[in-house]
């Protein structure tokens, strides 16, 4: 069992459909993660400042509760959580300095134990491209979809270690696995102008929209990601545009749900494999 | 003619080893950070120039420079830099000296209606203190 970490905008924007999808996703592909009982918001931003110890406290409480909780790792699907949960766990791995001022304060003994996944990483490590690809009921033919991944999953590799950082090929995997073709366009790697949406507008803007005309020229009908503020940001810039003239952007959970045949069929056999989890633990039992 | 400009105090390049703990005297301009940010267009001051400025000691101008501020920190010229100065950290040093002196920045946050949530933290995580 997996623990899960919903984090601030994923819980925020619940109507967005993101947790519930990948989380109707997991269960039926068998993959079982219960929400832990106390979490926070991990700060959004990993503290680069390596004499800043403040900005690792919330992402350690999570991280140890996991443990505390005897999960067998953390889910997350905001990239940012990932991000942040990621390398501050990396970071209590490695130094010694932050496992005592940050273990003084909270009082616990935290080094790094805890495995902290993606919802791509568990489709990968956990299910298999196989498995993903025998789940699929109906092939997404006519789809040509643009994965694009941001900043957040990529770097820095050493400490994220999900992908190639500069070629990575994960998403695409996914999007062939589901039978949709994969587009390929140079920025997929590149920053969204994250929270400059909150500074300078134009920053923002131009950035996301050379990512959304890049994917677009190389034949992209919809594109996806697995961040809250990317998906605002390629959608926010594109704002002043006719709706024909719109490229999609969704949540990578939207065409998976799709192709395993729409939400009723993934909660139905969500609930078939509760079943028979519970079942063959009793017989065990 | 040639006017004397005032480099950084002794205290001033401690405070920056202390947060970054880099030695950016390492750097030999071979300019992959500002070849490969997304944001070099915008910016007063390029990556490998804000690195110059450092080496020099000509924090006033850093201090001073819209860069700062303009860096998402979305690391791609950390994860290039062949001598591992990682200038986003760097530039995040600059940042937390500003923020640590004065608690703010002169950039004032707008924050549209339904921005993400993510994003007002970052930005207060980042720009406030």
């Amino acid at each position: 069992m997996l623990g899960y970490y919903p984090g601030c905008t994923v819980r925020a924007q619940k109507e967005d459909g993101f947790e519930q999808e990948s989380l109707a996703i997991l269960a039926a592909l068998g993959i079982k993660a219960q929400e832990l009982e106390e979490w926070e918001c991990c700060g959004a931003v990993y503290p680069m400042a390596q004499d800043e110890y403040v900005g690792l406290l919330a992402s350690v409480r999570a991280l140890n509760q996991t443990e505390k909780e005897e999960k067998d790792g953390l889910l997350t699907l905001c990239s940012a959580c990932y991000h942040v949960l990621k390398r501050v766990n990396v970071r209590m791995k490695n130094d010694e300095e932050a496992q005592k001022r940050v273990g003084n304060y909270l009082e616990m003994d935290y080094k790094g134990q805890t495995e902290v996944y993606h919802l791509m990483e568990v489709l990968r490590d956990m299910v298999g491209m196989n498995s993903l690809k025998e789940a699929v009921t109906e092939p997404l033919k006519n789809e040509k979809i643009a994965s694009y991944y941001g900043c957040l999953f990529l770097r820095p590799q050493k400490e994220i270690n999900l992908v190639d950082g500069e070629n990575p090929q994960l998403m695409e995997d996914i999007v062939r696995a589901l039978g949709a073709e994969p587009v390929t366009y140079p920025y997929s790697t590149d920053c969204c102008g994250s929270y400059h949406t909150c500074q300078e507008e134009g920053v923002s803007r131009q950035m996301s929209l050379k990512l959304v005309e890049s994917a677009r020229r190389a034949g992209a009908t919809q594109m996806i990601t697995a961040c809250p503020l990317c998906k605002y940001n390629l959608e926010k810039c594109q704002e002043s545009m006719e709706k024909e003239e719109k490229l999609p952007i969704h949540y990578m959970t939207v065409p998976i749900v799709k192709a395993m045949g729409g939400m009723k069929t993934l909660e139905r056999k969500g609930e078939a494999h509760a079943y028979s989890a519970e079942n063959s633990s009793q017989s065990s039992a | 003619m040639r006017i004397p400009q005032k480099t950084a105090a002794s205290h001033q390049r401690e405070e920056l080893a202390d947060i970054i703990r880099k030695d950016v005297r390492d750097c030999y301009q071979c300019m992959k950070c500002s070849s490969g940010c997304p944001f070099a267009e915008e910016m007063d001051y390029m990556p490998h120039q804000m690195m110059w400025l450092t080496n020099l000691g000509l924090y006033e101008k850093i201090l001073n420079s819209k860069s700062l501020w303009i860096c998402a920190s979305c690391l791609a010229c950390s994860s290039r830099c062949p001598r591992d100065i990682e200038p986003a950290k760097v530039m995040e040093g600059f940042r937390a000296m500003i923020l640590r002196e004065r608690g703010r920045t002169n950039v004032s946050p707008v924050i549209p209606k339904g921005v993400p949530r993510q994003a007002v933290i970052a930005n207060m995580r980042k720009f406030r203190r």
